[in-house]
């Protein structure tokens, strides 16, 4: 377990180590020894009476009676069960901006900029076993900003050391009544309907396409200049390249359906991930031709009315169909019991527990581009793990402890009254269980110490 | 009606005044050309340097000698330090906005706020803080009481303000005031407001964009230069235009970062579009330690300070590992977050002596400080572990090396513009007073600011004396309003008179500032020492110095409410 008054230490010796070269984020790696725990491998079964060893931040081996090597913690699991860290496809803490409304594509702007390590909200998560997020920006903009898969790493004060390594890049789309509410309702501007939506975004597209080929007619020769620099085209370019991942809000079964089209004209198809989708199951066999993953509310909509037609078995008609789902917490609150989310599609849909543990682990992972290194309990991959005083799937299930790269982040026997990492030093001692009472339900809102204030915007931006 | 009450008001007051100034004219010569030595004092010449029994010798604005040795030619203006008193050379602001006006509200609609005219958002580097300067501005003498007598200054603004320079605190035109320009660019992440960049988020955003098309028109405007013929002519563009020199790095830029995460987003995108920074503000940095040693930046911290703790209240030790298990617990809850709070507080007043500990180099800022609680929060600095020769380091020789003036300030040297804090004893002791100033050689005497009383409403009708050697003027004083925001007018009862409506009205415990227009005699300014019912003070009146006024409540019954 860290300890808030070693970082300074820490970071005095990091200063110390490499002196005034530049330092790059180090991501600390921890070794353990799991003993004799009932291990959800997710992937390959449930082993019973199994040992894990965690060597420099990854799985050594999975096996019976392994032993450690002097100096490695050895964690009794007698009667425990470790299940994969579990992966949130879409979630909005650890940052300090979610959307920038003020027009209809921002592809610009990236919430990996803002990373906030001091947000409360990932301690919360690890205490409820998630250790991998992917943060993303708001749903104001028919196309939005670009995402960030993070660990959560908590306890470091360098925004660097919270990002997934090598995770793909991702953008956010947003389809429906938030864009046609902020942008068309709002300032009279496209997109003021659904076909708008598809024009903005179809728009985008072929500005996008004509910025790359000025760029090429001018290394040709063909141009005297270059065109006028366009941070925003080129993040679009990237995405038509395949270089940055689609990742689509979604509700109705129309848009979607759209969308698809609109992607594959664009030949994004591989590169295109659905989210929200709560009427995918209406057209589960189309998304599932074309091999398009989903991640979706477990059991929640009709929070407005182009959400209102969904069902709780949802989850689970995409799983039939061969659809790679997950569900995603969208939420502050959520994404601390991730693990009763799935255990719901065993109630809704009949999911085996490979299935259901599946929906908030490997199947996130390969949503994200991550599933070499995250999602299940595999040799060689990253000792990302939650350790559960019961079956996970079981609503008597307690997260006892969290690792992410075999560092203990959470310990339930270790949990101290005050986790947080800043104080405003101008501030109440109230604002302490302030704090505690806030979640990021939904709101997208984040309520840090040095917070750039609840935009009223975010506030009012429902999922 | 207006104008003539005005004008009486203006000619009773300067019929009144030609008296003191007379006064004053026979102890001084025109400052241009006057000469002063301090005598029988200390001088601080340099941090560490004390030589004793000195004499300074000041003369057409330099310092023409300092030492035990130098002979006083006769009739000049002498201040006799009497053993006890202390010269410094005058403290230098790192980074601020003192003496700058703001920039001209533009009446322009946005026209797009998707993208919007870069001026309405914040984006204006080709400004440059020489045409903002208001060397009247009640920033500069609040600056120089408090023994700063040069800031470096730059546009006040959003994400790109302007080009910096830097100014000496006297001087009585714009132009007088301006020692260096454009010394460099200041940016800070200072979103618009309802249109792009309408957050930190789209603020970094929108400086790739900008440095990637100030990049591009760079290379462009290269080629033509190079060989115009058969090439369309570039476009005028003084936005992108001005980054040109950021771009080659020849120009710094002066970020602000008022904290860690703030810190850290400069610090990524100076690594991503690789300008020369200089990271500034910085609270917060004890966080960061690594990050600032890392970036080999120049460095200028803030001199706020959290409000000081209260310190009486009887407190374990913060422990970080607390576990209250019960409701029952709450109390010892609520300490500790109280301990952990005061410890916090106390990190931040630390964090100078801490960087200096890891090796660091700091400037300081006034940029957020209460003006008036700068020598306090540098004697905390102090008293938290910076070596005082390190803090006065960091006042007077490392910001005018920074700067690039330190030919001209920093020192007690002779050659040097005189720039010098007179005070009582030394100045890091908190009894110590700053008794006056030099800036440029030109004297401004500090009145000692009495301290703050128990809070007074003002508010109500108040009957002022303002005695002149020549005989007294009275004037009625109405204050309406809040303590929190007040406003008022002042009528002088004589001849014909009328109301002036009073501005910059500000209440600090019992001391009452205001400024009001007087037409030809400039902007007055008064300040009050407030009791229940009688009101003593100043006002002070450009060219002419300070005139003692007092008076009572003209509503002596009013309680107060």
């Amino acid at each position: 377990m860290f300890r808030r008054h070693h970082l300074y230490t820490w970071a005095v010796a990091l200063v110390l180590l490499f002196g005034l070269h530049p330092v790059q984020a180090q991501t600390e790696r921890g070794d353990a020894l799991i003993q004799n725990a009932t291990v959800h491998t997710v992937t390959n079964g449930t082993l019973e009476n199994t040992d894990i060893l965690v060597r420099d931040g990854r799985i050594e081996s999975i096996g019976e009676n392994l032993s450690a090597p002097g100096g490695v913690r050895v964690i009794d699991a007698s009667g425990k069960h470790v299940m994969p860290g579990i992966i949130d496809a879409h979630s909005h803490i650890a940052i300090s901006n979610v959307n920038e409304a003020t027009r209809p594509v921002t592809a610009d702007v990236g919430v990996g900029d803002v990373l906030n390590p001091y947000d409360i909200g990932i301690y919360r998560a690890l205490a409820g076993g998630t250790t991998t997020a992917h943060v993303m920006h708001g749903s104001a903009n028919a196309i939005g900003g670009r995402n960030q898969t993070i660990k959560l790493r908590y306890g470091n004060l360098n925004p660097e050391d919270y990002r997934f390594e090598g995770a793909p890049p991702t953008i956010k789309f947003a389809l429906g009544e938030n864009p046609m509410r902020v942008h068309g309702e709002g300032q009279s501007i496209r997109p003021r309907t659904r076909m708008g939506v598809e024009f903005v975004i179809r728009d985008a597209f072929r500005q996008a396409q004509e910025y790359t080929a000025a760029k090429e007619a001018y290394a040709n020769g063909e141009r005297t200049s270059p065109p006028p620099y366009s941070e925003r085209l080129e993040v679009l370019a990237d995405v038509l390249a395949g270089d940055i991942m689609v990742h689509s809000h979604s509700y109705r079964a129309d848009e979607m359906l759209m969308l698809m089209d609109v992607i594959e004209d664009f030949g994004l198809t591989d590169t295109f991930v659905l989210q929200h989708s709560i009427e995918a199951f209406k057209i589960a066999p189309e998304i599932a031709e074309r091999g398009i993953p989903v991640s979706v509310f477990m059991d929640w909509w009709g929070f407005k009315f182009e959400a209102f037609n969904s069902t709780a078995h949802n989850a689970a008609i995409l799983i039939r169909n061969g659809i790679t789902a997950s569900i995603h917490s969208d939420s502050g609150d959520l994404i601390r019991h991730m693990y009763h989310q799935a255990a719901k599609s065993q109630r809704y849909g009949d999911l085996s527990d490979d299935e259901a543990l599946a929906l908030v682990t490997i199947n996130p992972a390969i949503q994200l581009g991550i599933d070499d290194r995250v999602g299940s309990i595999e040799e060689g991959k990253d000792a990302d793990l939650a350790i559960f005083s019961a079956h996970p799937l079981s609503i008597y299930a307690v997260p006892q402890m969290t690792l992410v790269d075999g560092v203990v982040r959470f310990d339930r026997a270790e949990d101290p009254d005050d986790m947080r990492l800043q104080v405003n030093p101008e501030g109440d001692v109230q604002e302490a269980y302030i704090a505690e009472e806030h979640d990021h339900t939904h709101g997208h809102g984040h309520y840090g110490v040095h917070d750039d204030g609840i935009d009223l915007f975010d506030f009012l931006m429902q999922p | 009606m207006f104008r003539r009450g005005r004008h009486a008001f203006v000619l009773t007051l300067l019929l009144l005044l030609s008296t003191v100034t007379a006064l004053q004219a026979q102890d001084e010569v025109p400052a241009a050309t006057s000469t002063t030595a301090i005598t029988n004092v200390g001088v601080v010449t340099a941090p560490g340097q004390l030589i004793e029994n000195a004499t300074v010798l000041i003369r057409d604005g330099l310092i023409q000698e300092v030492g035990t040795n130098v002979t006083v030619p006769a009739g000049v203006n002498r201040i006799d330090g009497a053993d006890t008193l202390r010269v410094y050379a005058g403290f230098i602001d790192g980074f601020s906005h003192v003496g700058v006006k703001d920039a001209p509200d533009s009446d322009e609609d946005v026209e797009d706020r998707g993208d919007p005219q870069p001026h309405l958002a914040g984006i204006t580097p080709e400004r440059a803080v020489q045409d903002f300067l208001d060397p009247g501005d009640r920033s500069v003498r609040n600056l120089r009481d408090q023994g700063f007598t040069a800031a470096h200054v730059a546009p006040k603004g959003r994400m790109l303000p302007g080009t910096s320079a830097v100014v000496l605190l006297g001087g009585d035109d714009p132009a007088a005031m301006i020692l260096r320009n454009d010394h460099a660019m200041f940016a800070q992440f200072e979103s618009a407001s309802g249109m792009f960049p309408s957050n930190t988020m789209a603020v970094i955003a929108q400086f790739r964009q900008l440095f990637g098309e100030a990049e591009r028109r760079q290379a462009i405007e290269s080629r033509y230069a190079n060989n115009p013929a058969g090439m369309q002519r570039p476009s005028h563009d003084p936005m992108h235009r001005a980054l040109f020199p950021v771009l080659s790095g020849d120009l710094p830029v002066y970020f602000y970062v008022d904290d860690a995460l703030a810190l850290h987003r400069a610090r990524a995108l100076q690594q991503e579009l690789g300008f020369n920074a200089t990271l500034v503000g910085l609270a917060q940095s004890f966080d960061a330690v690594d990050v600032l040693a890392a970036s080999g930046a120049p460095l200028v911290l803030t001199l706020d300070l959290p409000e000081k703790a209260d310190e009486d209240e009887e407190l374990p030790s913060y422990d970080p590992d607390l576990r209250t298990r019960t409701q029952a617990d709450t109390e010892a809850e609520e300490e500790n977050l109280k301990a952990r709070l005061r410890s916090v507080q106390q990190q931040y007043v630390e964090t100078a002596s801490l960087l200096h500990s890891e090796g660091l180099q700091f400037a300081f800022t006034t940029r957020e400080a209460s003006a008036g609680d700068l020598l306090d929060n540098i004697r905390r600095i102090v008293d938290a572990g910076l070596p005082a020769d390190e803090a006065l380091t960091a006042l007077t020789t490392r910001p005018a090396q920074m700067l690039g003036v330190d030919q001209q300030l920093g020192t007690v040297e002779s050659g040097k513009i005189a720039n010098l804090i007179v005070a009582s004893g030394d100045i890091f002791d908190e009894n110590t007073d700053i008794n006056m100033v030099f800036v440029d050689g030109k004297q401004f005497d500090v009145t000692a600011t009495p301290e703050e009383g128990e809070e007074v409403d003002p508010t109500g009708r108040w009957n002022l004396t303002v005695r002149s050697p020549q005989g007294n003027v009275d004037a009625t004083l109405e204050l309406s309003g809040t303590p929190d925001d007040l406003s008022g007018t002042i009528e002088v009862q004589m001849g014909p008179s009328e109301e002036i409506s009073l501005t910059d009205v500000d209440l600090r415990g019992n001391i009452l500032t205001f400024s009001f227009d007087s037409g030809d005699l400039g902007t007055i300014d008064a300040r009050l020492t407030l009791t229940e019912t009688d009101a003593d003070g100043t006002l002070t009146i450009p060219q002419v110095g300070g005139v003692p006024v007092s008076g009572t409540r003209a509503d002596p019954d009013r309680t107060t409410r």
